[in-house]
């Protein structure tokens, strides 16, 4: 195959010595480093790289700079890689993506003989009649459309993305002259500088674009400019850098390579440039139609001639420049040269004194196709002609890339005066400079980024100013065809009919026309689309076109991968001091808030638990409970505090009690529970339920900044840490061990707490009944937690004492009826609904949510808490949020269900209508698979009714 | 670049509004403002966080003595001690790519011409609440974080793999007596 190469100095960009072979649509290609696939598939005379949305149409590059939508390929299991921005590599297996076939004969590509009947808005009025009809119309459209092909299962091509933070003064984003100049004023004016380019060398334009006749001028100037940014400390230049979006205080998000960042910014200095804007005529999509601008950055970023015949048609300098270059890169050129005004430019002249031939026309007709790319172009002046060309390079205008600026709510709006889009205000605080802002050469860039740069270092205000240079747009590069297929939209497959049809379907503002047309909801996100749109909407519509504006811009400004959003996740996980011995004792873990937990020790799940709960039930049983949140509230209205935000009582509390604690919010309703042990007269160590720790505290601190207080309050989960030793032989184990306190039934009686030294370990003991059976919390410091379990598993070993995992506490909670938080609990659910209102201290003058229990209780109750046996064999298929019913209505879910090894049977924890609020009531529980169980109400709690177990 | 693991080291924190003069008192070289640190000359470190809150920290290349004898010590009322060697693990990021290596983690601008030598940040780390102290030694630029101690493992990880590109190894108690 042969190669379009042109010798150096063409071909900035790549480097000639590393050369580079990758395969597409499984033939092979060669390239260099520093070529993108689609530079490289170019230079071997490779246009065509995609198909169509809507029509399957072939499609290749149009902007060599991934602001079209038409160069996206699969590489692997990832689909919709821009090909004009991916790098080539050695063995790299490309290909094209949406085609029924093979690339060059997509059979779906009849599908736009039918275009008639399927006009704008298709979808919406078609699938969804008959009633069922998009059942299978889904099936149908699902497998045509859509781009590429994810394969889930496919080794990563990145490698792991991840995330990092990045900080100046002064942002700019764009390495053009006037962003390097604004980069280089702010540098001097003493600001910290991060200056983002998206190619991988700075000089933006200049590095391509033919400045005068001559040529050469842009390399000069961008050698200067690029000298002087390297040689400014304060400048840190990031090239290959994609700057995705503006938020709020110049947060601008940033992907370079496998990394995402986030960059905070002072001030941001805007430069990106402009984005050649299409032609809209009848086959104005073809592969081998480009913009000028690409047809340069071909010639000389990567050394390739991207034609043997061209034509240009141009309405400015620009397009002359781009034929200079042409010719010089030995293609042969005609150029179509359009527009009402005499364009006066040397380079016009100089195209002239080379005997180029140059044609008036008024319009574009159409091009000819053959073999997937265009191979003729018919315009019109007086009357209509034809060239032959491999090659189209259309330079009827550019449009600002304002993406950034309208992020932050720049308002960008159409001018007839320039014939384009135009930033008519900047947000506050952004700057801006260059050819976003219009029309713009060297000198004045240069200028106004000296300006800018300077203004952005100091916090100055700063207006963009008022061009005066002339116009470089044609009025209306848009000419209508009988025969249709003259996109707006390439990726969306819209034509200017469409948009006709559009306002006369009745969406005749934008932002209407947008969500019905689809017009730039595709990939490239209307960035070469919405200024001809514009035109067409406001034309159709009978609009004023001066001052017409475009749909909200909203990041990101260019495509972004989920593996760059993903990136490196944090997720902290917490681990008990114990976390080593669980693991060791065969600990089957389990996810509890941002906790791991042993669910059960051993292989057998259900042998585990029910071991586990009969150990607890009829000897020993140890539970790590270091997961509870721990608050130390000191001071001298640490009880007062108390009373205020929990619904008990505590002024009276003694010290040395334990009493329940139960917190609603404002509106009344259960958000965490646990006890309140007093330690000291204004002394309370608090525990709250696993995983809600960080929310209590922070409740706790944000009331306190209200209430004012004279208390400190210290959340030390992770300074704690506990165990529960719970079962008949509990305090015989644990009197085994070396302790300070009398732990005797009347000297440390239930919801009793001691400090003082177990095993020689300072510790918190109180006493609970979470489980139902004689036990001892013990809390220690987080250091000597290992230490304590160790010695207290040796003491309980001739008692065969157990270690019990979340699932068996579960299992003994529930024999106890005692509810768990956001398990039996939901968002809405009260004290009173909860069968709880025996923990709301009515005579308290205040408590958090008591205004609302209050309102709540002067209603009766329409749901409530119950506990409630299953037949035998019935309960296999229930589980936990199963539906309850009555006469088939709902009324509740199930909150717990488990089979009880002491009681041999089901039980569980329901929300049923309150008058079920009696033993032996009835409700139904609709089962797995929709099977019906017949409940029965039951009185809590099922096991040891009177207490006499954990008073013990 | 490396990292230190000194959780076994002493660490104490008080609250109250009393403290700061109480602490000066018993002369301690506190910071006239909030998240600022002072060195003391046992190379201790008074970490102010707060206009009723102090972080002390140990000397890691020779152990305290004033700090033994501040967290033994009988405190005022309205003064209420920390358990931050139990609350908090200790690590300790030492390297010029220090800066480079946390804006992988954090949010906050830790280069080192804007967080000065014993500059503190309170922030959140890989998602964790965490207090950075810079405390550099022997001019190489140097960060204490302490973070929950049920998640040292945890954050151990995220630094150890922010780290790897700057090709940052582990530390020893020895390797920070010889800087």
């Amino acid at each position: 195959m042969t190669q379009a190469r042109l010798p150096p100095p063409y071909g900035r960009f790549i480097d000639r010595q590393a050369p580079r072979t990758f395969t597409f649509e499984g033939r092979q290609y060669s390239g260099f480093v520093g070529d993108t696939i689609a530079s490289a598939l170019v230079a071997n005379g490779q246009w065509l790289m995609s198909r169509s949305f809507k029509y399957h149409r072939p499609r290749g590059p149009f902007t060599l700079t991934g602001d079209d939508a038409n160069t996206l390929v699969q590489i692997g299991g990832e689909p919709n890689i821009l090909a004009d921005r991916y790098p080539v590599r050695d063995g790299l297996a490309v290909w094209g993506q949406h085609y029924f076939g093979s690339l060059v004969n997509d059979r779906l590509r009849g599908l736009e003989r039918l275009s008639r009947f399927m006009p704008v808005g298709f979808y919406y009025r078609t699938f969804f009649r008959p009633r069922g009809a998009w059942r299978h119309w889904e099936r149908v459209i699902r497998r045509s459309a859509g781009l590429g092909r994810f394969d889930p299962k496919a080794e990563p091509r990145r490698g792991r993305c991840d995330k990092a933070y990045l900080f100046a003064d002064v942002a700019v984003i764009g390495a053009g002259v006037a962003g390097m100049s604004a980069a280089l004023a702010a540098a001097e004016a003493g600001a910290e500088v991060i200056l983002v380019e998206r190619d991988p060398e700075v000089g933006g334009a200049l590095n391509y674009r033919r400045l005068g006749a001559d040529g050469g001028e842009g390399d000069r100037h961008r050698d200067a400019l690029a000298e002087a940014v390297a040689a400014e400390p304060a400048i840190r230049v990031m090239t290959g850098t994609t700057c995705t979006g503006w938020f709020a205080d110049h947060m601008l998000t940033m992907v370079r390579g496998d990394r995402f960042y986030k960059l905070r910014a002072r001030r941001t200095v805007i430069a990106t440039g402009v984005i050649g804007r299409p032609a809209v005529f009848r086959n104005n999509d073809l592969p081998g139609i480009i913009h000028g601008s690409a047809a340069q950055r071909l010639i000389h970023l990567y050394g390739v001639r991207p034609g043997r015949e061209a034509v240009v048609a141009t309405c400015n300098g620009d397009g002359y420049g781009v034929a200079l270059d042409l010719i010089d890169a030995g293609c042969a050129v005609t150029v179509v040269e359009m527009g009402g005004d005499a364009i006066s430019d040397p380079r016009r002249d100089r195209v002239r004194e080379r005997g180029v031939p140059v044609r008036r026309a008024d319009a574009l007709v159409e091009a000819v196709e053959r073999n997937n790319r265009i191979a003729g172009l018919q315009a019109r002046d007086h009357s209509a002609f034809n060239l032959e060309c491999d090659l189209l390079c259309v330079e009827l205008g550019v449009t600002p890339a304002a993406s950034l600026i309208a992020h932050g709510g720049g308002e960008v709006v159409y001018s007839n005066d320039r014939h384009a889009m135009l930033v008519k205000e900047l947000p506050d605080g952004m700057h801006a400079a260059g050819a976003v802002l219009g029309p713009c050469p060297f000198d004045a860039a240069r200028a106004e980024g000296d300006v800018v740069g300077a203004a952005a270092a100091g916090d100055d205000t700063w207006s963009p100013p008022r061009r005066e240079n002339g116009c470089l747009n044609h009025p209306w590069p848009i000419f209508p065809h009988p025969k249709g297929k003259e996109f707006v939209d390439f990726d969306e497959d819209l034509t200017a009919a469409d948009l006709q049809h559009t306002v006369a379907d009745g969406f005749r503002t934008v932002e209407l026309a947008k969500r019905f047309s689809t017009v730039g909801m595709g990939p490239s996100q209307g960035r070469l689309s919405a200024v001809n749109a514009v035109c067409l909407l406001a034309d159709a519509a009978g609009a004023p076109l001066d001052g017409a504006r475009v749909w909200t811009n909203r990041p990101p400004a260019e495509p972004e991968t989920f593996a760059h959003l993903a990136g490196q996740s944090f997720q902290p996980v917490r681990l008990s001091p114990m976390q080593g011995r669980h693991l060791e004792a065969g600990a089957e873990m389990m996810v509890a808030g941002a906790w791991l937990r042993p669910a059960f020790y051993g292989r057998d799940r259900e042998r585990a638990i029910r071991e586990e709960v009969s150990a607890v039930r009829t000897g020993v049983g140890l539970i790590d409970v270091s997961t509870l949140g721990g608050i130390d509230v000191r001071g001298p209205d640490a009880a007062e505090f108390l009373n205020r935000i929990y619904t008990f009582a505590y002024k009276k509390q003694e010290v040395g009690r334990v009493r329940y604690v139960l917190m609603c919010d404002e509106m009344g309703v259960i958000i965490d529970d646990g006890v309140a042990c007093r330690l000291e007269e204004e002394h309370f160590y608090v525990t709250t339920t696993t995983g809600n720790s960080d929310a209590v505290h922070r409740a706790m601190l944000r009331w306190n900044a209200e209430w004012k207080l004279d208390l400190d309050i210290t959340n030390v989960t992770a300074a704690y840490c506990g165990v529960n030793i719970a079962g008949p032989r509990a305090r015989a184990v644990l009197e085994r061990v070396q302790a300070d306190m009398d732990l005797g039934r009347d000297a440390f009686p239930y919801l009793g707490v001691r400090t003082g030294r177990i095993a020689d370990i300072p510790a918190r003991a109180f006493r609970v009944g979470f489980v139902g059976e004689l036990g001892y919390e013990i809390h220690v410091s987080a250091s000597a937690g290992e230490a304590l379990w160790d010695i207290l598993l040796e003491a309980g070993a001739e008692d065969g004492i157990r270690r019990f995992g979340v699932e068996a506490q579960r299992v003994l909670r529930l024999e106890k009826g005692h509810i768990i938080i956001g398990q039996d609990t939901d968002g809405t659910m009260t004290p009173q609904e909860a069968a709880m209102a025996w923990a709301i201290a009515r005579r308290k003058p205040f408590f958090v949510g008591g205004r609302a229990l209050d309102i709540h209780s002067r209603h009766p109750l329409s749901r409530t808490l119950v506990g409630f046996v299953l037949p035998e064999g019935g309960g296999e298929s229930v589980a936990e949020g199963h539906l309850t019913l009555r006469d088939d209505a709902i009324i509740g879910h199930v909150t717990s269900v488990a089979c009880s090894p002491t009681l041999g049977r089901f039980i569980g924890l329901a929300v049923v209508a309150a008058d079920l609020d009696r033993p032996g009531a009835r409700f139904v529980i609709k089962g797995a698979g929709g099977g019906r169980i017949e409940a029965q109400v039951a009185a809590l709690p099922f096991y040891d009714s009177d207490n006499r177990r954990q008073e013990m | 670049m490396g990292l230190a693991d000194l959780s076994p080291l002493s660490r104490w924190g008080v609250k109250g509004v009393e403290v700061l003069d109480w602490l000066r008192r018993e002369g301690w070289w506190v910071p006239n403002i909030n998240n600022r640190a002072e060195r003391m000359k046992d190379g201790t470190i008074v970490a102010r966080l707060a206009d009723s809150e102090v972080l002390l920290l140990d000397n890691p290349a020779v152990r305290s003595r004033r700090l033994d004898g501040v967290i033994a010590a009988v405190l005022p009322p309205k003064c209420y001690p920390l358990p931050r060697t139990d609350s908090h693990a200790w690590l300790y990021l030492v390297g010029a790519s220090g800066p480079d290596c946390l804006a992988k983690l954090c949010g906050v601008d830790l280069r080192l011409h804007r967080f000065a030598d014993l500059a503190v940040a309170q922030t959140s780390l890989a998602r964790l609440s965490a207090v950075i102290v810079r405390d550099d030694r022997s001019g190489i630029p140097a960060f204490h974080i302490l973070a929950d101690s049920a998640s040292a493992l945890y954050l151990w990880d995220c630094l150890m793999d922010a780290m790897a590109e700057f090709d940052g190894r582990l530390l020893g108690l020895d390797d920070l007596s010889g800087v």
